[in-house]
């Protein structure tokens, strides 16, 4: 009920009083009651104009206070303001909520945001209210246009990959025990000369060339490291803290460390397509990476779904091609075939990913590991999940994390693959390796 | 400030220490608005039970009735929009106190804080205001009689029904109307 629709009860109340009563003081009481919300209801004048400016751009770093000025003016009667900040990714502070704007008063209005995530993020228009001074009506309206602000990763997360003193034991430790890693890459086959180690000579090439061949080997720095985030739409959402935001801080983390003594690149893909920066060593490189890693969120709850194997059974094919025989094929090429594409030469790859495409994933990994040393850097779905628990959601997300320990196994033995939570930073994985 | 002095002023004109307790919403309108305002309610309907005015066609019954309706929307409104004190409103206070002695100050007074310090359409309340008080002052001088209670109820609940009907028309889309415990 409104504070108005209460006032009209109350006049005929006692209106209905004074018939009680046979008094006609309550009926004029009731009666002048209404002619009063009358006259208020049509001189009510609520018209305010206002303007949001963001001084400092639209470009902030994560963790950097954005100062907003909203300034507003008042062309009608006295009103009290309420203003609300619509943007869930950001957090509201200083501002103050209730303001009173006289008539013909401008007033300046500075609060800060602070944004919660990094990548891409909305900020929506600005809500006003604005109720008149006896606070019976109300009106609503919009200042500013919706605008995107990229927030890039914190410089935090260089300088604290900085402080591991550590020599990239994440990828070679690992590698090498798990796949047989050698020291350095074949490179390209060059006649024999006197002085070359006889365990380089190439013997079928030699026996087929009729000369002695020798295989040239790249030298582990010499060797691009490459980092390839998934920005599909799954590992983009979550309420707080989702899989794409963890990804692109740890990728800025392994950029920092590896780019002394390696050549780093990114490749970031989504469903279909792939953005790339060819791998280079310096400063200016590393920043690079980092105003890249920009991605979008989207709200969203995680999805638990693992399949449970990776192939499809015999049964599941037939009936794919019975139902989807009408199904127009996608045209395109998927994003983590274009992200492999761009990969001309041998390269160390470092693919953060959750798995959400088990069955492409595995597919490509098993071509591509014929050229490449593969590291899979997986989030798990079951330490991000963010969603309401009780006994039924502990019970999906158990079942789904055994789900997720079989499938990973299963990765192993192609690829190296390390599944990670939502605090396994660089020092903490590096940590657990050590173990 | 006004509500406060006109609540007061009432009780001494009427010499009933129970107009007193319209002094509780309005010191509960700092606090709570909605709270107040079904506190209001509930004690202005005890209020008026203590009064009996059977016909206004009396000169004094008449006035009697406006300054008991005009400290109902002085005290309303000072419970909406929270007390204030200003030069205009000291002034008002006199004509208030005044009405002590001679109740048509008080209504001009009040009318005057209408004008001043409330800011509403003035002209449009006085002309409803007027609508009543013409009505039965034609009815006097053509019939000399306005008939029983009943009657002038009638008259009031119409003209009330009346002035519904225009607020119901008045309404804007923009504007929306607060809820109660918002």
């Amino acid at each position: 009920m409104s504070r108005e629709d209460f006032l009209i009860i109350m006049a005929f109340l006692l209106i209905f009083e004074s018939y009680i009563a046979g008094s006609v003081i309550q009926a004029i009481s009731g009666f002048v009651l209404l002619a009063y919300l009358y006259s208020i209801s049509s001189s009510a004048n609520i018209n305010v104009i206002g303007e949001r400016v963001i001084e400092s751009g639209n470009v902030f770093e994560e963790g950097e206070k954005i100062r907003v000025t909203v300034i507003l003016k008042n062309l009608g009667e006295d009103v009290a303001i309420k203003i609300i900040e619509r943007s869930p990714n950001f957090e509201v502070e200083f501002l103050n909520y209730g303001v009173v704007l006289k008539s013909g008063e401008e007033k300046k209005i500075e609060y800060i945001l602070i944004p919660q995530k990094i990548g891409v993020m909305t900020l929506s228009p600005l809500k006003v209210v604005v109720y008149d001074r006896r606070y019976l009506y109300y009106k609503e309206f919009e200042i500013g246009k919706s605008m995107d602000i990229k927030i890039y990763p914190s410089n935090k997360w260089i300088k604290e990959a900085a402080k591991i003193n550590h020599n990239l034991k994440i990828s070679f430790n690992k590698t090498s025990s798990v796949g047989g890693f050698e020291e350095s890459f074949p490179d390209n086959l060059r006649k024999y000369i006197p002085g070359d180690s006889f365990r380089r000579i190439d013997w079928k090439a030699t026996v087929r060339v009729g000369e002695l061949i020798v295989r040239e080997f790249l030298k582990k720095s010499e060797c691009p490291v490459y980092i390839i985030l998934d920005n599909t739409q799954e590992m983009k959402k979550g309420t707080k803290l989702s899989k794409i935001d963890y990804g692109s801080i740890l990728a800025l983390q392994l950029a920092t460390t590896l780019i002394r003594k390696f050549k780093v690149g990114l490749i970031i893909y989504s469903e279909d397509s792939a953005e790339y920066i060819p791998a280079k060593q310096g400063t200016f490189q590393l920043e690079l990476i980092r105003q890249k890693l920009t991605p979008r969120n989207i709200l969203g709850i995680i999805s638990l779904h693992v399949p449970s194997q990776l192939g499809m059974g015999l049964k599941a094919q037939k009936f794919k091609q019975t139902v989807l025989r009408f199904k127009k094929r996608k045209s395109q090429v998927s994003g983590i075939i274009k992200a492999f594409s761009f990969l001309k030469e041998p390269a160390y790859v470092l693919l953060i990913t959750d798995l959400n495409n088990p069955q492409q994933i595995y597919s490509i990994l098993a071509k591509e590991r014929q050229r490449h040393r593969i590291l899979v850097l997986s989030p798990n779905p079951v330490l991000f999940y963010q969603g309401k628990m009780n006994k039924a959601t502990l019970k999906k997300l158990y079942e789904a994390y055994i789900k997720r320990e079989k499938m990973i196994k299963k990765f192993n033995t192609l690829v190296p693959t390390i599944d990670l939570g939502p605090s396994d930073y660089l020092e903490n994985i590096l940590k657990r390796e050590r173990l | 400030m006004i509500g406060g002095v006109s609540i007061i002023v009432l009780a001494l004109m009427f010499n009933d220490i129970s107009l007193f307790l319209l002094l509780i919403p309005y010191i509960l309108s700092f606090k709570r608005k909605d709270l107040s305002l079904i506190t209001y309610w509930v004690i202005l309907l005890y209020i008026e039970s203590r009064f009996h005015v059977p016909s206004i066609c009396s000169y004094t019954e008449l006035i009697r009735s406006y300054v008991v309706s005009l400290t109902i929307i002085l005290t309303l409104e000072e419970c909406l929009r929270g007390a204030v004190i200003s030069k205009f409103s000291i002034m008002t206070s006199l004509f208030l106190v005044l009405g002590i002695v001679i109740p048509e100050l008080f209504i001009i007074g009040a009318l005057f804080c209408m004008l001043t310090e409330i800011k509403f359409n003035i002209k449009l309340f006085g002309l409803i205001l007027l609508i009543p008080t013409a009505l039965f002052v034609i009815c006097k001088v053509a019939t000399n009689e306005i008939g029983a209670t009943y009657v002038q109820l009638n008259i009031l609940t119409s003209a009330t029904i009346f002035i519904l009907a225009l607020l119901m028309s008045n309404e804007d889309g923009n504007i929306k109307k607060v809820k109660m415990f918002f």
